[in-house]
């Protein structure tokens, strides 16, 4: 049977191979925005995967958030001696940069060296190769510098880069230069536990990287005082904080009754994860976009399905002498079907083999502009572009197969249900009551059902994985699906109404095009109902985005109100806790001429409630202060700010709404010795973190989370001119970041732009598969009309008038497509905003219609709409009068 | 061999139901050549497709070698097409993607016959037409004639019991038409197969050797041919 598919199916292919493009473009964006989304979000779980859990050579982790937990606690289960426990590895991990190789980062680990790095068998999968001993004769090095373990690429370029054996190898905290000594390097793989992180890593034994971060105030003393009898006293007053404690158990061991008496253990100090569990929480923050991005390249599936739907369609209609032939001369039903799904199954190959690549290529073009932002938020700065994995490629090349096949079942189902009679007397298939019957169903069951969920949404039940925001945005998809496939019914009832109108104003050319429109709403209303798909989500994005935009805007201006900004890095590193800044730099910067008030800024992102929010600490009394007199419109719940300290907050709006927290309510944060109760005493507007903001006095953050550290200074100026110069001389000196009050604005409404451009552009791709169908949809709308333009032509029509009604048709199915998209986009707008990111968020945002993108997609969408005109209108002056009009 | 006993057939055409056979009773032997003749919208075409298992009658039967056609599910009247009926249609009905030798070997393929078996037989079957020298020409590089007896060479390939041939010198000019019907009166085998054969062209009937008049969607006559 395989000679009579592929004679038949390929052949026909090769002979309609523009069409045969069409759909393969179509199914290949759709493929390639699966793919490309599919690339962002391994890169973004790998990089949160890595920050959440990275080095994870334990079954258990006793974790503390961003806090981090005592090292003590690892001797304390150490000295418990708990039956599964085989050993306990504390591990400190941050973010260092490298002053003498550009400044470029680097991943500082705190480990066992002995244990964890030097043995042959050693958990992390690293070869260690020692290339200097120490003896007396260099044990000078002890005392003056830090001992490390570099990657080899990094030991190679120090190597090559010292002017001396003797050259200390520079590390960069925050803005302390540590001068460290490398004693060998190691070598990994990639997919190792190290090569996780990257390919610069600096190894360094657990005490010194934990003091390298937390030096504890003043740092001198501890380097001054030196030896070990000082180190432990030292030690009980300033106690050793590790990021996290690795559990690993015996073979035999059951995780859950070990994890039961290792918390038992830790108490109120900490928390003990099982890794997956703990990825949970960095999961719950990067959820939402990823179901975002996975929407989208959804939608893009959809709105290709609808129009490989279409196309296979008029391949049908085409067809469908041929079909009489065939079943005349006996083929069976099952044939013909087959015969469609061969083609679809080519087609979907085809497809899916032009759209990895280009998934893989928008995938990468994506982390290439964003990147640096990416690599500044995660632990590893390197956030490389990754090739589809083998799972990506079978899942691309399924969708493909499938949407086609799916596409493909209507037209194939009614192909085969054509009588072989009346198909080869071509006489006019009529569609069947029960197909109209069973499409109105649909379309009721889908948009009933969609919104049945999404009213029900905090009802799913969770035990089968089906969260609220499942049902939120699995509940819309069906409702667009659903709206979708109804548009040849919408798209009738709108040209019904508007049909008078037209008959009276537009010229016989146009009035034909309409009266096309109405004659075969399911050929045109599928493709209409996708470009009003790809018409709403792009009003939709834009909507939501200004939405978002200017109230954000507006409050940036009202909040940005110092004079001058200074940090290390750049401004994302630095709102990402990972370039901090000595607490001393705040002092400093206090004393200089010209400046009349400074506030530290410390960020930190502790777990409460499941997700992990955003703890902001303020010098508050100097800030209130300052930000008052300078805002021309201080936000409500500023006034607050003075009576922060002794555990009082401030909460964010959102974080009101989201965690259900009000004024005078008492929650708790975790902290380094146990829960740490805060008292709200207000709220204030804040859009900085999406899961909601505590404001906190800096004297007693430090107090309380034992962390003196600045990731941001404020600085106002007083009225003298001496102040800015003097800032910038300050920042210059140490290497730092200076910047002003219009800069910092636009650097924060650029990031915002940049995010809603990105969204945006995957908007576009939707749009474009839509406009794809455009160009299928006159094409069949040309073959339908063969012999009414041949009639045309034939009673005198020019040349030009033909190319005209065809044109009229597209730039109205243009128009419908955009009436469509506007009415289905606002409500969209309405719901993204009211209904998801006020769940997602506690943002709340007013509807704002954004009138200047709307008019410029809906004149964009009519532009491509005519253009899409142009080949059919072609193929139509084409025709052959006399086979036209021809009679059988 | 073929029969249709009391059989009507009605469609409906815009809501409206018309009876194009009306309660006709005819029987066909192997080795026949019969000639149905008749004025446009007589019930011919439709009366050579209930013969052929192309449709089924509203009421009354078709009868193909003792097998009740309406017995037959649309699978196995696809298969009896396939292996035991020819068609030649008026307009020729070639698949235009396809070679002459590609759409005569259309059938063989269609019961899962293997490519170089199907395009032997069908290089025979164009032979046995005088066309092996147009094997790899497509539809549109042949003369109406040589489409023509490419869908006899079709109708052939798969040595059927019965050929049904709807007007199949509707298209051709009156040399091209004799030709056409030399070789469809040298087909009929005795007692195996049947020709029969639509048409409005009076000297087109007299290659048949049974005549059948039909008008109105009821036999008018029914007698042999003289001559």
């Amino acid at each position: 049977m395989l000679p009579f598919y592929r004679l038949l199916s390929l052949r026909y292919l090769l002979q309609r191979w523009d069409r045969a493009a069409l759909i393969v473009a179509s199914i290949a964006l759709g493929v390639a925005t699966l793919v490309s989304t599919r690339i962002l979000n391994a890169c973004i779980e790998t990089a949160a995967s890595q920050t959440s859990t990275p080095l994870g050579v334990g079954e258990l982790l006793v974790v503390n958030g961003e806090v981090g937990i005592l090292q003590s606690t690892g001797d304390d289960i150490t000295a418990a001696h708990i039956p599964g426990v085989k050993a306990v590895q504390p591990l400190v991990i941050e973010r260092a940069y490298l002053p003498k190789a550009g400044n470029k980062a680097a991943v500082l680990i705190g480990a066992e060296l002995s244990q964890q790095v030097m043995t042959a068998e050693n958990p992390l999968h690293v070869r260690f190769t020692r290339t200097l001993e120490l003896t007396w004769a260099n044990a000078w090095v002890m005392v003056h510098r830090q001992l490390v373990v570099l990657s080899k690429p990094l030991f190679d370029e120090w190597v090559a880069q010292r002017s001396a054996e003797t050259d200390p190898f520079l590390l960069r905290y925050g803005t302390r230069d540590i001068a460290c000594q490398p004693i060998g390097y190691i070598e990994y793989a990639d997919d190792s536990p190290v090569g996780m992180l990257g390919r610069n890593i600096v190894g360094m034994e657990i005490r010194q990287a934990a003091r390298t971060i937390h030096p504890g105030p003043p740092a001198a003393f501890a380097a001054i005082a030196g030896g070990v009898a000082h180190e432990a006293s030292w030690d009980a007053i300033f106690p050793i904080r590790v990021n996290r404690i690795d559990v690993i158990l015996e073979p035999h061991a059951t995780p859950e009754q070990v994890q039961q008496s290792v918390q038992a253990v830790v108490g109120t100090r900490g928390q003990v994860r099982t890794p997956e569990a703990h990825y949970q929480t960095s999961q719950e923050i990067i959820g939402g976009l990823q179901i975002g991005f996975l929407l989208c390249s959804a939608g893009a599936m959809v709105v290709g399905l609808f129009l490989v739907y279409n196309a296979l369609s008029v391949t049908v209609a085409e067809r469908r002498h041929d079909i009489g032939i065939l079943r005349s001369i006996g083929a069976t039903r099952s044939q013909i079907v087959w015969l469609f799904g061969t083609a679809a199954v080519i087609l979907g190959v085809l497809g899916a083999l032009v759209g990895i690549p280009l998934g893989t290529f928008l995938g990468w073009a994506v982390l290439a502009t964003y990147g640096q932002e990416l690599g500044s938020i995660f632990v590893n700065p390197e956030v490389n572009p990754v090739w589809p994995t083998a799972a990506t490629l079978l899942l691309a090349l399924g969708a493909g197969v499938v949407t086609a096949v799916v596409a493909a079942l209507i037209p194939a189902l009614q192909a085969a249900g054509e009588d072989p009679a009346d198909a080869v007397r071509r006489v006019p298939g009529v569609a069947g009551g029960l197909w109209a019957l069973a499409h109105k169903a649909t379309c009721a069951a889908l948009v009933a059902g969609g919104v049945a969920v999404i009213l029900t949404r905090h009802e799913l039940p969770p035990q089968f994985g089906l969260h609220p925001r499942i049902g939120s945005f699995g509940g819309l998809l069906s409702a667009l699906v659903g709206l979708l496939l109804a548009a040849p019914i919408l798209v009738g009832m709108m040209v019904r109404l508007i049909h008078p109108l037209l008959c009276r104003i537009l010229p016989i050319e146009a009035r034909l095009a309409a009266d096309n429109l109405i004659r075969s709403p399911g050929r045109t209303g599928v493709v209409i109902g996708a470009l009003g798909a790809g018409v709403a989500v792009m009003i939709q994005t834009a909507g939501v985005g200004r939405s978002n935009q200017e109230p954000v805007v507006q409050w940036l201006d009202r909040v940005i109100v110092a004079d001058r900004y200074v940090f290390a890095g750049n401004l994302t590193e630095a709102t990402s806790s990972q370039t901090p800044l000595d607490p001393g730099i705040v002092e400093e910067l206090r004393q200089r001429p010209g400046v009349a008030g400074v506030s530290g800024f410390r960020y930190s992102r502790p777990e409460f409630n499941g997700t992990r929010i955003m703890l902001v600490a303020l010098d508050a009394a100097m800030y209130a202060r300052f930000a008052q007199e300078r805002s021309t419109a201080p936000l409500a719940g500023m006034q607050q700010l003075p009576k922060l300290g002794e555990g009082r907050i401030l909460i964010s709006d959102n974080f009101g709404r989201k965690h259900g927290v009000t004024t005078g309510d008492t929650l708790t944060l975790p902290g380094m010795s146990g829960a740490v109760p805060l008292t709200v005493v207000g709220q204030v507007q804040d859009y900085s973190w999406a899961r909601g903001t505590i404001f906190i006095d800096r004297a007693d953050y430090a107090r309380l989370f034992h962390d003196e550290q600045v990731d941001v200074v404020h600085i106002f100026l007083d009225a003298s001119s001496t102040g800015a110069d003097s800032v910038a001389r300050f920042a210059s000196d140490r290497g730092l970041t200076v910047q002003h009050k219009e800069m910092m604005r636009r650097l924060l409404a650029d990031m915002i732009d940049q995010f809603y451009t990105v969204a945006f552009l995957q908007q576009i791709v939707v749009g474009v598969v839509a406009s794809l169908g455009v160009v299928t949809a006159l094409l069949i709308s040309v073959m339908q009309r063969r012999r009414e333009l041949g009639l045309l032509l034939a009673v005198g029509a020019t040349p030009a008038q033909v190319v005209r009604t065809v044109l009229a048709e597209a730039i109205l199915m243009g128009l419908f497509g955009t009436l469509l998209g506007i009415m289905i986009g606002l409500p969209l707008e309405w719901y993204i905003l009211r209904v998801v990111m006020v769940e997602e968020s506690g943002f709340i945002f007013h509807l704002l219609v954004p009138w200047r993108q709307t008019i410029m997609i809906s004149v964009g969408t009519l532009i491509i709409s005519t253009l899409a005109g142009l080949l059919p209108a072609w193929h139509a002056v084409r025709i052959r009068i006399p086979d036209a009009i021809a009679y059988e | 061999m073929i029969a249709l006993i009391d059989a009507t057939k009605t469609y409906d055409q815009a809501r409206r139901p018309v009876q194009a056979v009306r309660g006709v009773s005819l029987t066909v032997q192997g080795g026949e050549f019969v000639t149905i003749m008749g004025p446009s919208g007589s019930g011919k075409s439709t009366l050579m497709q209930l013969m052929g298992a192309l449709d089924t009658p509203t009421t009354g039967r078709a009868v193909f070698q003792g097998q009740d056609l309406q017995e037959l599910s649309d699978s196995q009247r696809s298969i009896l097409r396939r292996t035991r009926i020819g068609f030649v249609f008026q307009s020729f009905n070639l698949l235009p993607t396809l070679t002459a030798a590609e759409n005569v070997a259309l059938p063989l393929l269609l019961g899962g016959g293997g490519r170089r078996e199907s395009m032997s037989r069908a290089s025979a079957s164009l032979e046995r037409v005088g066309l092996t020298h147009r094997a790899e020409h497509f539809p549109d590089e042949l003369s109406g004639g040589e489409m023509q007896r490419v869908a006899v060479a079709r109708a052939l390939v798969g040595d059927p019991d019965a050929l049904l041939c709807d007007e199949p010198t509707g298209n051709l000019d009156s040399a091209t038409s004799q030709e056409v019907l030399s070789l469809l009166a040298s087909l009929p085998e005795p007692g195996r197969r049947t020709v029969i054969m639509v048409t409005h062209d009076p000297n087109a009937a007299q290659y048949g050797s049974r005549l059948v008049r039909i008008r109105d969607g009821l036999i008018e006559s029914d007698e042999p041919v003289v001559g």
